[in-house]
């Protein structure tokens, strides 16, 4: 019984796309959920891609992913490497895959020189919370994230 | 009464790092600004730049600026932008400067096919909070932020 880590590589779009997805409908958030494997291929075949992802397998077979782009500091005047996404597929819940990716995508962080690893977690998700802070990360409070699309970016656009 | 908003050349990050700290000034979060000109130079004019900035003039004279970068939704399949810091100075407040240089990202949002426009605000800052309501831009409540750095950072990436 082994987790191995790998870079995504091109033709991992629809199995990246489909764990992606399985969060998406863990969270109730399928409705905003529109991406196709096409759109992830495009990234995977990108050098100049300022994201990308890794992929967790266990005994071989993909069990979960990390998404993650690349974000920036100007306190620090450094990269952030942003993680955008945690999904662990349910049959491969409680093996400790989630902690491996975590330490994979802080790994990478370290070796991309990045000042540090910052995400977002819904409010209610406890288990999640946990998890985040045994692996030392911190909350920060106080903080409000605001989102323009659809009609109202289409209006201040105009 | 003239407002101009240009991107930032070289030889300006003095300017923008100027915007910077004052910004962090009036978020209290002065003492955590570390980055110097050589970090932004190497972020907004390196061989491979991290971010991009909007200067406003107001009748010639620096007025403010938008730091951003762009990002991507796993979950669009789309590439978006993402504003790090907007500030305008004190005096000039009240001209329509902070909508000028947002309405010019969700233009470029718009231009570009890019479905979203981020940003982040803190809780306690209600003028900013209130203007960014009056746009359409709607907060994302059910969302908490994580953050792993420095010692932390190191010991999960081991």
């Amino acid at each position: 019984m082994s987790i191995t880590i790998r870079t995504a590589r091109p033709g991992d779009g629809a199995i990246l796309n489909a764990m992606v997805h399985a969060l998406a409908v863990h969270h109730d958030y399928e409705a905003y959920f529109t991406a196709s494997p096409e759109d992830y291929e495009r990234f995977l075949a990108d050098p100049h891609a300022i994201n990308g992802a890794l992929i967790a397998l266990w005994n071989g077979e993909p069990a979960g992913c990390a998404t993650w782009q690349r974000s920036y500091s100007t306190f620090t005047g450094r990269e952030v490497l942003y993680l955008e996404d945690i999904s662990v597929l349910a049959p491969f819940r409680r093996k400790g895959i989630a902690k491996a990716l975590l330490r994979a995508v802080a790994q990478l962080a370290v070796a991309r020189q990045a000042a540090s690893v910052k995400w977002l977690m819904m409010g209610w998700n406890s288990d999640a919370r946990r998890l985040y802070e045994l692996v030392g990360a911190t909350i920060e409070d106080g903080n409000c994230f605001c989102q323009l699309s659809g009609d109202a970016l289409h209006r201040l656009a105009a | 009464m003239t407002l101009e908003i240009r991107p930032a050349r070289p030889g300006e990050e003095g300017l923008v790092l100027g915007f910077i700290r004052k910004l962090a000034d009036y978020e209290e979060l002065l003492h955590e600004v570390t980055a110097d000109e050589a970090d932004l130079r190497e972020g907004l004019f390196g061989p491979a730049p991290r971010c991009h900035c909007d200067l406003a003039f107001w009748n010639g004279a620096p007025a403010g600026f938008a730091l951003w970068f762009y990002n991507f939704s796993t979950f669009a399949g789309k590439a978006g932008i993402y504003l790090e810091d907007l500030f305008v100075e004190p005096g000039l407040r009240g001209k329509g400067i902070g909508k000028a240089l947002l309405k010019r990202l969700a233009r470029r949002c718009v231009d570009e096919g890019l479905p979203r426009l981020q940003w982040w605000v803190l809780d306690w800052n209600e003028p900013s909070i209130a203007v960014y309501k009056s746009l359409g831009a709607k907060p994302m409540d059910a969302w908490t932020v994580f953050r792993v750095s420095g010692p932390e950072l190191e010991e999960l990436a081991t």
